[in-house]
């Protein structure tokens, strides 16, 4: 609406309303008083109205008045005093100045007036104007109360002279006067017939303007033709948009009067249905919204607010484009308050709101709407905030967020009511919009919005909590990016610290250790991190270090929550908690020992282990990298650092389970380092606490062995073969008839190892080639002992007695070698053929040296002597085939020592075959020298 | 002829001959012919000769064989060497290499009876190649003027073996 207008409007009124009410009661008689109405439509009257010709004097009006006054008073001709009077009149009309005669001086002086008029007309010598004599006498009667006289006076102006310039003026006094006398329908006729008249247009306005008063006066019937009247008016002095805003002055108070009079007429017909028809029956027009507020005013002011809020709706739903529309719904909400109707001055509120909520349409409302409408949107956001609305004060500060400049502390406030609300989507997105998008008064950023991003982190941190574990990555991925923002954004936040502290823990509960570390890292690059934050960052290093079995990094991590929990004890969750902070940091050196160990790394492997120790001293894990320190040194084959570790740690925990290795340990490192005899002794000391001590002995015997220390090894071997099983394998068989092979090279219990040796051998299902080569020669061996005793029974008498033991050790013999052969094959035949041979050549030998019985005469010593030949001579043949097959043996086998031996035997045998003498030559030296 | 060049080519030979010798196999395989026709060095032959007895009589049986073989090698037609070496061989049991260094003499020197008796007793008795142990009993026996009974009767029991 017109605001400025409107005032100016109301101006009017109280300018009228302020004229003193002497000076209208001693001029009422030409005057009409308009602005005061009465109790009744009667009552009513017109706005006053003056009337304006000439032009006023350079010097001050006071003073003219005085001297004319004075005039007036000094002269003697009537003409004179009339005419001062005129010119008193008019300064007085034109300055609006009190001045000139008071008003109980001028009744009497226009009672002197009216002498000198009447004098003049009696004389019928007047030489001025008659018409203006006319005009002056009217007004002078009717300045002394005698009206019909002044009527009568202009009647006769009109009638004698109809084209003086005075009948306008004349006609509109007369109609004036019915009006005055209550002959509204005269009054509408001598109205009309100045306006229908060529004439004077200030007056032909003033004259519609009683025109629609007349008819207004004469009642209902004629209210239409009254309002068409004062709509006339209205279209004649407002014709455009422009002239609303600098109205005429002159016409402003019928302006007023108009607006007022059509208010009037509509509040008592159909209100705005009636400003309906009236406007719809017209071309458009500039000032509706004038009328509409007139009416509504009306209203208000008489206390109807609801039809004054009805006719205010009904402007805008009639002219909802129209510019003033939000000024009616706003003009509502005015009159909803006066009306001490809160509620509904709250709803008014909201249909403003919601009506020019969009974006288009709040951009079509003036500087001070939009303001009004923000305010309205915060009364109410504000007003269901408190109600606890949630959802509606929500919207409202959104709404009014995107209309506004405050925008941060706006949607920092939506986002609070839509998480009361439990909307965390809507909360999030608008803390996130007042924490980075939005801006605060002026261009400066919103000075909360730190709280506002820290309120979308809470957000989604309650939301996280909540989650279901499969939900929780998403959740937890979003909440990560709402910190990058905020962290970027607010770099200087104390709580970011904690946030990213927090955020390494529980990336790292979802295995996301790469997400754990960065957020560990990024925390603990802030210099405002606290002792407790960079702990927990640090415990989060450690444990994904050591997933990832970066050991190095995880111990110095360890290192570093150590050093801040043992600073500050109350860091711990748990009272045990430094101590596990241990443990984990002695693995985490323990593994780098391991890995170093794995890679070759030796002396950082050894180094690592025993570290250990240092952190946790004689700790299970401590015991065990020493242990492992030892099997490094092992592993790296530096063999007498290994067994001197291994001593020491035996030395220092001799009941660790650990300990019953280091044994085997030392046994192993001995042996590598060509310690053969203190590996053996090492056995054999761990086989007196075995319960199955024969297998450490036995390895100690082969350790003997390789070290050459027989007397042990055989020792070991006499005391194994006397209480070794009989073999079930043929790993079994080997090995004792390897100790056996020994002791028999050893010249220990000989005969008895190689007779065990042939037995074995010859019942075993298991054989190699060195246990038939070993038995073979112990067979051999075994039958050359015999064979040995064989020789040595003399065949003396009884022959009998003495043949037979020789008969059977040769067979003895025979059977040993026949054994031997069955065992070893070529590789002893030579020497079985031989020694074969051999026994039947001896027994032949001896059977032809045998004794001669001393009682046998001479024939019966050569008959004895001839019986002896015969029984030798096939034993001779025998070893000569025997000693002949071997000599051939030359052919296949190639010549061995013992062919040989055949062979010398058999050029004993049989020299004229055998027995052949290689020959040398000599050198003739001189001959060859001669030469 | 320059000194130096004859002893380095004398070497050359020396090495090549032992290497025949030791190739040599088979009793009834005649040795091969060097390629390069031996260079006679009857006054080095000697000097090694003389090493070689002198060796054998200290004992040294190693070193008498190689300084014989070195003589052998410088005068293949050295009969009495090549026997001597022959049954140096034969006491170390290498009974094909001395049978093959008395064939070689035999070829050198056809005539000298000794080293066909040696050839025959090897090949009879250490080879049992009784073929060959006639025919050189029996060559022994043609080049010796006396009458060696023994060996008459050897002939004898090898004809009668071998019929």
């Amino acid at each position: 609406m017109n605001r400025q207008f409107m005032r100016r409007l109301s101006l009017a009124v109280i300018l009228i309303s302020a004229v003193p009410g002497g000076s209208v009661a001693a001029q009422e008689s030409f005057r009409v008083e308009l602005g005061r109405d009465g109790e009744t439509l009667g009552d009513m009257r017109p706005v006053f109205l003056k009337f304006e010709s000439r032009p006023l004097p350079a010097i001050s009006p006071k003073e003219v008045a005085r001297r004319y006054q004075k005039l007036f008073e000094k002269s003697d001709e009537p003409e004179v005093r009339i005419d001062a009077l005129n010119r008193l009149n008019n300064i007085r009309d034109r300055s609006g100045q009190d001045i000139g005669f008071s008003d109980e001086q001028q009744s009497a002086v226009y009672e002197e007036a009216l002498a000198s008029y009447e004098s003049i007309l009696a004389r019928g010598s007047f030489s001025g104007k008659l018409d203006e004599l006319l005009y002056q006498m009217a007004k002078a009667h009717a300045l002394t109360g005698q009206h019909e006289e002044s009527i009568q006076r202009l009647r006769q102006l009109v009638g004698l002279y109809p084209r003086s310039s005075l009948v306008p003026e004349a006609r509109f006094r007369i109609a004036e006067a019915a009006y005055n006398a209550g002959e509204y329908q005269e009054a509408e006729t001598g109205y009309r017939q100045l306006i229908e008249g060529d004439g004077h247009q200030d007056l032909a306005m003033k004259a519609r303007y009683m025109l629609g008063w007349s008819q207004f006066k004469q009642g209902p019937a004629a209210w239409n033709r009254s309002a068409e009247t004062f709509m006339a008016l209205l279209d004649q002095h407002l014709p455009s948009e422009a002239t609303l805003l600098d109205p005429p002055h002159t016409g402003l108070d019928m302006i007023e009067d108009s607006f007022r009079v059509l208010a009037l007429i509509a509040a008592r017909a159909d209100n705005s249905a009636t400003l309906a028809a009236w406007l719809g029956n017209r071309a458009p027009v500039a000032w509706p919204h004038l009328l509409y507020d007139r009416l509504a005013d009306l209203h208000a002011l008489e206390g109807r607010f609801d039809l004054a809020v009805g006719i205010n709706q009904a402007f805008a739903g009639n002219y909802p484009e129209h510019s003033a529309a939000p000024d009616f719904l706003a003009q509502s909400v005015d009159y909803w308050r006066m009306a001490g109707d809160t509620s509904k001055a709250r709803e008014a509120r909201a249909d403003y709101v919601a009506r020019y909520q969009s974006q288009p349409k709040f951009q079509e409302l003036r500087g001070q709407q939009q303001a009004l409408w923000r305010d309205y949107s915060r009364f109410l956001g504000d007003y269901h905030y408190a109600a606890q609305d949630w959802t509606s004060a929500a919207g409202y500060y959104e709404v009014l967020a995107g209309h506004s400049g405050d925008t941060g502390k706006l949607l920092h406030l939506a986002g609070d009511a839509r998480l009361q609300a439990g909307n965390r989507n809507k909360a999030l997105e608008n803390y996130r919009s007042a924490a980075y998008g939005a801006r605060g008064g002026g261009q400066q950023r919103y000075p909360d919005a730190a709280e506002a991003g820290w309120a979308a982190i809470k957000v989604l941190k309650s939301t996280l909590e909540e989650s279901a574990a499969g939900a929780a990555r998403g959740v937890l991925a979003e909440l990560s990016s709402e910190e990058q923002q905020f962290g970027k954004t607010f770099t200087q936040d104390p709580r970011l610290s904690g946030l990213r502290a927090d955020l390494a823990n529980r990336w790292y509960e979802v295995g996301a250790y790469d997400e754990a570390l960065a957020y560990a890292r990024s925390t603990l690059v802030l210099e405002s991190a606290k002792t407790e934050e960079r702990y927990a960052t640090w415990l989060v290093t450690a444990r994904v270090r050591q997933r990832t079995g970066e050991f190095g990094l995880e111990e110095r991590a360890w290192r570093q929550a150590l050093l801040l929990v043992d600073s500050e004890p109350d860091l711990a969750t748990t009272p045990d908690e430094p101590e596990q902070i241990r443990e984990q940091l002695a693995t985490a050196i323990y593994r780098q020992g391991e890995r170093a160990a794995a890679s070759g790394d030796t002396a950082v492997a050894v180094a690592h282990f025993q570290r250990v120790n240092s952190v946790v001293p004689n700790t299970e894990i401590a015991i065990r990298a020493r242990f492992d320190a030892s099997n490094a040194l092992l592993k790296a084959s530096e063999w007498q650092t290994a067994i001197n570790e291994l001593n020491r740690f035996r030395l220092d925990y001799p009941a660790h389970e650990l300990t019953e290795e280091v044994s085997e340990k030392l046994v192993y490192a001995y042996h590598e380092s060509r310690q053969p005899l203190k590996a053996a002794g090492e056995l054999m000391a761990a086989s007196e606490r075995a319960q199955e001590p024969w297998p450490l002995k036995l390895r100690a015997a082969a350790l003997y062995h390789q070290a050459g220390e027989l007397p042990e090894r055989n020792a070991l071997y006499m005391d194994w073969l006397a209480v070794a099983p009989d073999p079930d394998a043929a790993a079994d068989h080997v090995q004792q008839q390897t100790m056996r092979h020994r002791l028999i090279e050893s010249g220990v219990d000989s005969v008895r190892q190689q007779k065990a040796m042939v037995t074995r051998e010859a019942a075993s299902q298991w054989h190699s080639e060195e246990t038939l080569l070993w038995a073979g020669k112990a067979a051999l061996a075994l039958g050359a002992s015999v064979a040995q005793e064989f020789a040595a029974i003399r065949l003396e008498h009884p022959l009998e007695r003495a043949l037979e033991r020789k008969q059977k050790a040769m067979e003895q013999a025979q059977a040993y070698f026949l054994e031997a052969e069955s065992f070893a094959g070529e590789t002893v035949a030579s020497e079985v053929l031989y020694r074969r041979a051999e026994l039947y050549r001896t027994l032949a030998a001896d059977l032809m040296a045998s004794e001669v019985p001393s009682e046998l005469n001479e024939l019966e010593a050569m008959q004895y002597q001839m019986l002896l030949e015969e029984e030798a001579w096939p034993l001779e043949e025998r070893a000569m085939e025997l000693h002949s097959r071997n000599h051939g043996r030359i052919a296949s086998q190639g010549f061995d020592e013992w062919i040989g031996q055949s062979l010398e035997a058999l050029a004993v045998m049989h020299p004229g075959r055998y027995d052949r003498e290689l020959r040398w030559m000599s050198w003739n030296m001189e001959e060859n020298e001669g030469a | 002829m320059h000194r130096g060049f004859h002893y380095a080519q004398r070497a050359l030979i020396i090495s090549v001959l032992a290497g025949l010798t030791a190739c040599a196999t088979g009793p009834g395989k005649a040795p091969e012919r060097a390629a390069v026709q031996p260079v006679h060095s009857p006054e080095q032959a000697r000097e090694w000769a003389i090493k070689g007895v002198n060796a054998h009589e200290n004992g040294d049986i190693p070193g008498a064989i190689k300084a014989w073989q070195t003589s052998v090698a410088l005068d293949p037609s050295d009969a009495t060497t090549v026997n001597n070496l022959a049954l140096l061989l034969k006491q170390q049991n290498r009974f094909r290499d001395a049978a093959n260094l008395l064939e070689q003499g035999v070829e050198a020197a056809p005539d000298v009876a000794q080293l066909h008796y040696n050839l025959a007793v090897i090949s009879e008795l250490y080879l049992l190649d009784l073929d060959k142990a006639l025919v050189h009993y029996q060559r022994y026996r043609a080049l010796t003027a006396e009458e060696d009974k023994l060996v008459a009767g050897w002939i004898a029991d090898l004809e009668r073996r071998l019929q």
